[in-house]
């Protein structure tokens, strides 16, 4: 059995991915080009760069025009993004990639989004989609008689009303008439479940992404800031608040490890509902730290800072409130009952179970 | 004669089988905090029947030659089923590691087989009346003597001292010295010698875990000092993240934890905020401590992971046993309650011992910021 070695090289890889990723969004995706943004705005060359690379085409198969890797893939490059506030559109066309390469359509360039409608009568409708103004096509995904159908459709058979969230990234509604070029086709339930589960682990990811950018801006801050005559890191009540927040982003990302792990591996019905429940928790108390951490300098439009916490804010509740996944999980927990539900959650985190060692053991 | 489990899930499954045969055969009553509290020779002698106690070690010292990970998942399978651990808990935890780290060839020939079997039963003498936080502050002195060393002093939260046969101790063996640090040494008193007298301290809770040890002018021979005379401090911070990041340091609760996702008042509702909040931070700590586990193995400095598993994982214990008050379930309500009350009066101990809240975030702030 070579499970050791399976853990160390899938350990290589994540590694690789997200050192290439950070390079990408280091170049084109800083502070600076974020400053220059307009509400609703979108790095177009960040984008670019992006998918020179193949980045939005993780975690769908060769086979199906991607760029192979799996979910647990996705989201480390996903991680990646959030570290930079990265704002394109990388999620949303991982996700609506996958759909597309699950129903047998051919995915078209571009960046694209899966636009959901709660109903199938003459105009389909999604809320919300993110940088749907800035799109090439949707896929959109309405139920049918109990079941799912979706279609591909050009960015310019629809008609798009921005809006945006609270950390200014466009999410918008997307309008079009109920047929279009290309037919609707059946989809499983099973993938529409799975396309939850996946938005929700992509949006767990970029949280802790942001969260480490977060704690990496208060430790320089409480490092350099000299009140009453010393740096803020040597006030014993500024480190234990300081402790929490490494404490708090520690469990977000050790969660979604646990989370991308499972989904990548067929499971994920516990942990991926609690990477979002405790990202998401992780979420308010690390942003409500740094800002105090910060003082008023955090509160300025220049200081970087907001542009993580207002992405805290914002992603905590998308792909599902925080309320929706506490349900969710609090449901699935109870089915399970005292009989089983020590056994699933063991089972979840796939490095629960160790790989032998060959010492001494014969 | 331990039986070696054919695939690593198959040894995880290995111990459930054992604990629910035992279990039905009415050898044990689960409980919660069992590391701390479920004192049973015979449940241990049982596990080292089996292999599980002193897992890692050697096999020539009558260890299993498993890795930590091995080691891990048979202790949380017993926590998690509150079975009683806690006579073998410290040994197989801090003083075997120690002694195949620091010991001698005779102490581990003499003391890491039987620790294994589940025969001999080690307490540690740490904390003082004026030392606690502050470990360094130890009074307790040695000195030196015709074979050995004369050590006088007190000891207390010492945990089972009156029902174990040896207790490592840290002592003071050299003179004043400016680092504080310095002159500490570990040796290894034998609780039945002359001038220890050993004094149960009950707790709060009416049970008596901990115990007071009064060293007279008692004697040590060199044989038992454990590692270098004056390198106790390097010694006993060396395994802080073996004792900091184990899976007790999240698990003293998940008996009741387990219990509180079944039979739930139809009227009321099942309360999934509260096992949605508390599982979604256990699973998290899992992960953590897993890491840690994997990261000993490989020899990693994990200090910083350490007392984040031990913050995170003694804190989510006190929440769990605060958030838990909320489940009303109808049939088998009353010992629900029972358990419930007991750990409420366990909880204030869990942020406390093995380095209290405050030691630890000062320990973690200080690590993030250092330059």
């Amino acid at each position: 059995m070579t499970q050791a070695a399976d853990l160390e090289e899938e350990l290589e890889v994540e590694r690789l991915l997200a050192e290439s990723a950070d390079g990408l969004f280091t170049r084109h995706a800083g502070v600076v080009e974020l400053r220059e943004l307009a509400s609703g705005g979108w790095l177009p060359q960040a984008w670019a760069a992006a998918e020179e690379i193949g980045l939005p085409l993780i975690g769908l198969d060769e086979d199906r025009g991607g760029a192979g890797g799996s979910i647990a893939h996705a989201a480390t490059v996903v991680q990646a993004a959030g570290r930079h506030a990265a704002q394109i559109p990388l999620a949303s066309t991982m996700l609506a990639t996958w759909m597309l390469g699950e129903v047998g359509v051919a995915v078209p360039a571009g960046p694209g989004a899966v636009a959901r409608s709660e109903n199938r009568g003459e105009q389909i409708a999604g809320d919300r989609v993110p940088y749907g103004r800035h799109l090439s096509w949707f896929v959109l995904l309405a139920p049918d008689c109990g079941d799912w159908v979706l279609r591909l459709a050009s960015a310019a058979s629809c008609q798009v009303s921005p809006g945006v969230n609270v950390a200014s990234e466009p999410r918008d509604r997307v309008v079009t008439p109920r047929d279009g070029d290309q037919p609707w086709r059946p989809v499983p339930p099973s993938v529409v479940a799975s396309l939850e589960l996946r938005a929700a682990l992509l949006r767990s990811a970029e949280l802790v992404g942001a969260l480490e950018t977060v704690q990496r801006l208060v430790i320089d801050h409480v490092n350099q800031r000299v009140q009453f005559g010393r740096p803020l890191a040597r006030f014993p009540v500024v480190r234990d608040r300081l402790a929490l927040i490494v404490e708090e982003v520690a469990a977000a990302r050790a969660v979604v490890d646990v989370a991308r792990c499972a989904l990548g591996a067929g499971l994920g019905e516990l942990a991926v509902p609690a990477a979002k429940v405790r990202t998401a928790e992780a979420a308010g108390t690390v942003a409500r730290l740094a800002h105090q951490l910060h003082g008023a300098i955090g509160t300025a439009a220049e200081h970087p800072l907001h542009f993580f916490t207002r992405r805290l804010w914002a992603w905590r509740d998308e792909d599902g409130d925080e309320q929706h996944w506490i349900e969710r999980l609090g449901l699935t927990i109870v089915a399970l009952g005292p009989s089983r539900v020590w056994g699933s959650l063991v089972d979840e985190d796939v490095t629960s179970f160790p790989p032998r060692s060959g010492a001494a053991r014969g | 004669m331990a039986t070696v489990a054919e695939s690593p899930a198959a040894l995880r499954l290995e111990v459930r089988d054992f604990l629910s045969f035992e279990l039905a055969a009415g050898s044990f009553v689960p409980s919660c905090n069992a590391w701390m509290s479920a004192h049973d020779p015979a449940f241990t002698r049982k596990l080292g029947e089996r292999g599980w106690i002193g897992m890692t070690w050697p096999r020539k010292y009558g260890g299993g030659g498993y890795s930590a990970l091995d080691r891990y998942a048979v202790v949380e399978e017993l926590l998690a089923a509150g079975a009683p651990v806690a006579a073998h808990w410290f040994a197989d935890r801090q003083v075997g590691p120690q002694l195949l780290k620091f010991g001698t060839e005779e102490q581990r020939m003499r003391f890491l087989p039987a620790i294994a079997a589940g025969e001999c039963l080690f307490a540690i003498g740490m904390s003082e009346p004026e030392a606690g936080s502050d470990l360094a502050a130890v009074r307790t002195t040695a000195r030196a003597a015709d074979g050995g060393w004369l050590v006088s002093g007190r000891k207390v939260w010492t945990s089972h001292a009156h029902k174990s046969q040896f207790m490592v101790t840290l002592c003071r063996s050299g003179g004043a010295s400016d680092d504080r640090h310095e002159g500490l040494t570990q040796l290894i008193v034998a609780l039945d010698a002359d001038g220890v007298t050993i004094a149960p301290i009950p707790g709060l809770d009416g049970q008596t875990h901990f115990a007071e040890v009064s060293l007279d002018a008692v004697f040590v021979p060199d044989a038992d000092v454990v590692g270098e005379v004056g390198d106790g401090w390097r010694q006993v911070t060396a395994e802080l993240a073996f004792e900091r990041s184990g899976p007790e340091r999240f698990l003293s609760v998940l008996p009741l934890l387990r219990d509180a996702t079944g039979g739930h008042d139809r009227a009321a509702g099942p309360p999934l905020e509260t096992l949605a909040r508390l599982f979604s931070r256990l699973i998290a700590l899992r992960r953590l401590s897993l890491d840690v586990a994997r990261g000993l193995d490989e020899g990693a400095d994990l200090d910083l992971d350490a007392a984040l598993v031990k913050d995170l994982g003694t804190v989510f214990e006190q929440d769990a046993v605060s958030m838990l008050r909320s489940i009303h379930s109808a049939p088998g309500d009353a010992p629900f309650r029972e358990r419930l009350a007991e750990l409420q009066l366990a909880a204030p101990g869990f942020t406390l011992r093995g380095g209290t809240t405050e030691v630890l975030r000062h320990i973690i702030g200080g690590l993030v910021t250092r330059r």
